[in-house]
């Protein structure tokens, strides 16, 4: 369920956030800062501080949507130690990469901030700037105003913290349902087959999707590759088709369900309708009870001997 | 690049050859294991088992080694049908190998159908090198029900 939004909460988080970066910045435990500082048109951008002065850009409000875990990856290249701040979902991005190995924990400190709930940036700044001001300040969203994944969420509290910052939130289970993948599901196959080609015709291929996903992180990403070329240049739904596959079945077991791909289409794809069905089959197969939760070993990387068979299955 | 000219070669051969006609034959590709059912082909072949000549064998060291890609890429290149075989579980020439690839294509199975792909058009099948029967009967059971369904035209006409 969407949680209550509390701005109180949020300005003391962002008031401890800034004095703790300037801490870690002086004292000289981390060379970078990694965090949001607010952009042009109000929205958060990431930003790395790097000066003590510079950690009083941060900013920690309910549009901070995006999560930072994969600009990581910018700062592979070097000894220096970076900090970075994290609420829940963040977190689980933050484990993915962990998880994937692709950055050294030694190399990070991370401030944590237990989440009351984030709004979907682009529908606020839609809004008309009385009733922006009324949300922002006044803590009074409507349930649609929250991001898709607050509605699923059962990570509100950081899962990586070397510091937390406020009291946990109170984290009850949330059964993880795929209702839009069972609608699908009761559709006959010509029909489904339809509703993806649509999608696919739709798809400029802007790569989006692929570059805010924390589990898309490969060193080389094989969408780019020449050879094997394992999808053509040219566009049409053909190879939109092959992009997708290739996209969603690489993040299949890894996928966090933070619905990031969805929300940055360009062209408004609903993405999490292809991520979720791995999700749900990863679940059922193999009885994954939290299967968006990074583990050790991803489901598709084991086995276990009583795996249903397929032998000649229908 | 020379390489990708000789697969779009390949691939309108393959297009041409599942057009729909009266005396139409599917066409399906075969992943076959190196170590058990490639060779349990190679056994029904040696045994002049009569078998249908729609499979097109392509030999992989493992059935792990089946990317999903190539699958999805079979349909899409004009394949009716694929089929991936490899050693019974617990048989692996690499002891597990099997075991990742059966996870594997348990979920793909799965996707391929929730894509619209009729599920009935992608088979797996676990065959030893010994049984070249077995091999016969999977070709024929395979060949009859894509050949039932009909050429498939979703992928490849998109």
């Amino acid at each position: 369920m969407p949680r209550k939004l509390d701005v109180k909460t949020l300005g003391q988080a962002q008031g401890a956030l800034r004095a703790e970066a300037r801490r870690l910045l002086t004292d000289g435990t981390v060379s970078v800062f990694l965090g949001h500082e607010e952009g042009w048109d109000g929205l958060p951008v990431a930003f790395f501080a790097a000066t003590p002065e510079e950690a009083g850009r941060l900013v920690w409000n309910p549009l901070v949507a995006f999560n930072l875990a994969k600009y990581l990856l910018d700062r592979l290249a070097g000894e220096e130690k970076v900090g970075i701040v994290v609420n829940g979902c963040g977190s689980l991005a933050l484990d993915r990469i962990l998880k994937d190995h692709r950055f050294p924990r030694e190399r990070l400190y991370v401030v944590g901030i237990p989440c009351t709930g984030l709004l979907d940036p682009e529908k606020v700044l839609a809004l008309p700037d009385e009733e922006r001001e009324r949300v922002l300040e006044g803590g009074e969203a409507g349930e649609d105003l929250y991001l898709k994944r607050c509605g699923w969420c059962d990570a509100p509290n950081p899962v990586v913290y070397d510091t937390l910052i406020g009291d946990p939130v109170p984290d009850e289970p949330v059964a993880q349902e795929y209702p839009r993948v069972v609608e699908l599901e009761a559709m006959t196959p010509e029909e489904r087959f339809e509703h993806f080609k649509g999608l696919y015709e739709k798809c400029i291929r802007c790569f989006a999707c692929r570059n805010v996903c924390p589990a898309c992180n490969c060193r080389e990403c094989s969408l780019d590759q020449w050879e094997p070329l394992w999808m053509g240049r040219s566009t049409g739904a053909s190879e939109q088709l092959m992009y997708h596959f290739i996209r969603a079945f690489d993040v299949a077991g890894r996928c966090i369900r933070c619905g990031e791909c969805e929300r940055v289409c360009s062209v408004g794809i609903p993405l999490m309708e292809l991520n979720d069905k791995f999700l749900k089959d990863i679940s059922e197969l193999f009885g994954v009870k939290r299967p968006h939760v990074p583990a050790d070993i991803e489901p598709l990387g084991q086995f276990a001997l009583e795996d249903p068979d397929l032998e000649g299955a229908v | 690049m020379a390489g990708s000219q000789a697969t779009e070669r390949q691939a309108r051969e393959v297009a041409s050859e599942s057009r729909p006609g009266a005396d139409w034959e599917p066409v399906i590709v075969a992943f076959l294991c190196n170590w058990c059912s490639y060779a349990g082909a190679d056994s029904a072949g040696t045994g002049r088992m009569v078998q249908p000549a729609n499979v097109r064998i392509i030999r992989v060291p493992c059935s792990g080694r089946v990317n999903p890609r190539f699958i999805v890429r079979a349909f899409q290149r004009g394949a009716d049908g694929v089929l991936v075989s490899g050693c019974h579980p617990g048989d692996c020439h690499y002891s597990t190998g099997n075991f990742y690839a059966r996870r594997r294509l348990l979920v793909l199975k799965s996707y391929l159908e929730y894509l619209g792909i009729d599920p009935r058009r992608f088979e797996t099948h676990w065959c030893s090198a010994s049984e070249g029967q077995k091999w016969a009967d999977i070709v024929r059971s395979i060949s009859e029900t894509v050949k039932a369904l009909g050429p498939a035209q979703t992928l490849a006409g998109l």
